[in-house]
């Protein structure tokens, strides 16, 4: 006897075509998302973008697909269309995106904001005239205004919402994103020189990550500092991408690239001196930053969306503006001063320890068994 | 015969990593330098020589890695390559490892395998690791990069978890089976590596016309015709495009003042 099935809607937890899995953040919030289910005595089923293939991505647990092609005013209307057709043999829903709850969301349901998505310089141009801008304000409204609670990973968007539609905001709750301390205190760190001082970037090859900003200055400080490790861990989300990234290390001394699965970034983080974190946009609280934090990293984080609710400035770790200059200077300062690396690094792992899995999943119980009853 | 246990400080251990290849006629290819390299990750070798006249087996038997190998007296790689793979596998299934990887004679990872692969193998969460080759072109420096031969969107299931006892496959094909069970590359636990494969196969001109020729044959008796991809061997210079290989990409985090451990 199970306690229900769940439906999961999300956009693309793999590549529409099935062939590359986009392994970030996000991917692991819902693998951590379905164990919590599985583990409550929930059936979990996933259902994406794609044209009818089927992955297991636990045991028992499958991502199906169905078809869209259109994302009108960043909503996918044909996708939650084909989501109420095919998944109605399930009891409870889970629109993994906010805006995935357009234009109508299942009975009863739960959707998840991962954090403000539409603060990137190019969203405005995406919506050209005021007509346009507030038919997207409209559909964002409606899709928040569906579900029974909207699980927010931070601060950020429930002020963006408190100020935009104050009526919404009893709906939402704050759950931020968690960090498995334990597993952290349990890995092996990777070998380091001695004398060495590792800097790394863990985030995918996307602008809105700030990776043009580190790859500059990484160029500025490798030929600078040659006793620093400049490394970038994490996949781009194009061929193209990867292999400049690979041409570039192989021309700059003292720069790595390479992509890992996450338990092994987490030996390269327990042996990092800096962590990296210079995001532009579309952050929330990242998994990444909170890891860094766990593995006792000094942090240099921007101020963009959910950060703040992580790194509080000069005490676990440094909040920069993500400009070259800005990451270029607290990271000089940070390679030069030994003492505030350690100190920071120091108070982020204990920081950490408020973000640890057991919260976030004892947070998410108390919301599940107030919904899916 | 092979042992399934093999000795660590006087402790016999279930094999990690084996390796397995079929080799024909590699004396005096890339084979010696091709089982070094294996030998710096693997803990063990197997193989089929396959019907081999250019003392190849002196090669295998140099290898201080080299578990076992099996050898045929005639060639079955030109009549089937399905057969091939199968005499491979049940060969490396005598040793019961816990993953095995599946390399030609003339190809080998890039350096930074000796640290990741090692992590990798660690891992619960997978069944195959899949990895991009890159196909050296008339030279060990430029790999070729139009139409099909484009190795940046294209990964190849190398290494596999053994499961002792499971019923394996390869598709009854004359060539261009697969060079590990069809059971794996169903497998949705694949991860996808970032560590590239160099294929000396096409590097050495001389060869081209040879595998070509091969290869023509087969596709006619197939399919009636050559495919555009065997077409393409002989494709006009001008329209062949090659990359320059970027330096293989080794990584830092060799267990400074710490003994190795045991595989």
């Amino acid at each position: 006897m199970t306690s229900g099935r769940v439906a999961i809607l999300t956009t693309n937890h793999f590549h529409p075509a099935g062939d590359r899995i986009i392994y970030g953040g996000a991917e692991k919030y819902g693998l951590e998302l379905s164990r919590l289910l599985l583990s409550l005595g929930f059936e979990v089923s996933w259902w994406q973008i794609g044209d009818g293939w089927q992955k297991e991505i636990l045991p028992g647990v499958l991502v199906r697909t169905l078809p869209a092609t259109e994302a009108p005013f960043h909503t996918i209307p044909q996708l939650n269309q084909a989501f109420h057709e095919r998944a109605v043999d399930h009891d409870y829903f889970i629109y993994f995106v906010t805006f995935l709850a357009y234009p109508q969301a299942m009975e009863p349901s739960i959707s998840i904001s991962h954090g403000v998505y539409w603060d990137y310089p190019g969203f405005d141009a995406t919506l050209n005239t005021e007509a346009d801008r507030a038919e997207w304000r409209r559909r964002l409204w409606i899709a928040l205004s569906g579900p029974r609670r909207v699980v927010s990973v931070d601060t950020a968007t429930i002020n963006w919402v408190a100020a935009t539609f104050p009526g919404l905001v009893s709906r939402f709750e704050y759950i931020p994103n968690f960090v498995d301390v334990a597993a952290v205190d349990a890995t092996e760190p990777a070998g380091k020189a001695p004398g060495r001082i590792r800097v790394v970037y863990p985030r995918r090859l996307t602008t809105v990550r700030g990776i043009n900003e580190m790859v500059r200055v990484a160029e500025v400080l490798s030929g600078r500092y040659p006793e620093v490790e400049f490394h970038f861990i994490g996949r781009g989300h194009q061929d193209e991408v990867e292999k400049d990234m690979m041409a570039w290390v192989s021309r700059h001394p003292g720069t790595y690239y390479y992509w890992l699965p996450p338990e092994d970034v987490l030996r390269v983080l327990k042996s990092t001196d800096i962590a990296v974190i210079p995001s532009k946009a579309a952050e929330g609280t990242s998994l990444a930053c909170l890891e860094a934090m766990a593995a006792g990293c000094a942090v240099i984080a921007s101020w963009v969306g959910g950060l703040g609710n992580l790194i509080i400035d000069g005490y676990n770790g440094l909040v920069i503006k993500p400009t070259v200059q800005d990451l270029l200077t607290s990271l000089e300062r940070l390679i030069r001063d030994e003492d505030l690396r350690v100190f920071l690094g120091r108070n982020a792992r204990e920081t950490a320890r408020a973000f640890d899995l057991p919260v976030w999943q004892q947070r998410w119980r108390k919301v599940i068994q107030s919904i899916f009853v | 015969m092979p042992t399934a246990l093999m000795s660590c400080g006087g402790i016999k251990v279930r094999p990690r990593l084996i390796a397995m290849m079929t080799v024909g006629n590699e004396r005096y290819r890339y084979l010696a330098e091709v089982l070094e390299h294996l030998s710096d990750f693997v803990d063990g070798i197997v193989a089929v020589d396959d019907g081999s006249t250019d003392g190849t087996a002196d090669v295998l038997s140099r290898c201080p890695r080299m578990l076992d190998v099996v050898r045929n007296a005639e060639p079955v790689m030109p009549v089937n390559e399905g057969l091939l793979r199968t005499q491979l596998w049940t060969l490396a299934a005598t040793v019961k490892p816990a993953w095995l990887v599946a390399v030609d004679a003339d190809e080998m990872f890039e350096d930074a395998v000796a640290i990741e692969l090692p992590w990798l193998l660690d891992h619960g969460d997978f069944e195959v690791i899949s990895f991009r080759i890159f196909d050296f072109w008339q030279s060990r420096t430029h790999y070729r990069v139009d139409g099909a031969w484009n190795p940046w969107p294209r990964f190849s299931p190398i290494v596999v978890r053994y499961h002792e006892g499971q019923d394996y496959h390869f598709p009854a094909l004359e060539i261009h089976c697969g060079r590990v069970p069809w059971e794996y590359r169903r497998s949705p636990f694949v991860y996808y590596s970032d560590i590239r494969i160099k294929h000396f196969g096409w590097a050495n001109p001389a060869d081209h016309l040879r595998k070509y020729s091969f290869y023509r044959e087969k596709d006619i008796k197939i399919y009636g015709s050559p495919t555009p991809q065997t077409e393409s061997i002989m494709a006009p210079v001008a329209s062949v495009r090659v990359e320059p290989w970027v330096q293989d990409r080794s990584l830092p985090f060799r267990s400074f003042g710490r003994e190795e451990t045991c595989l």
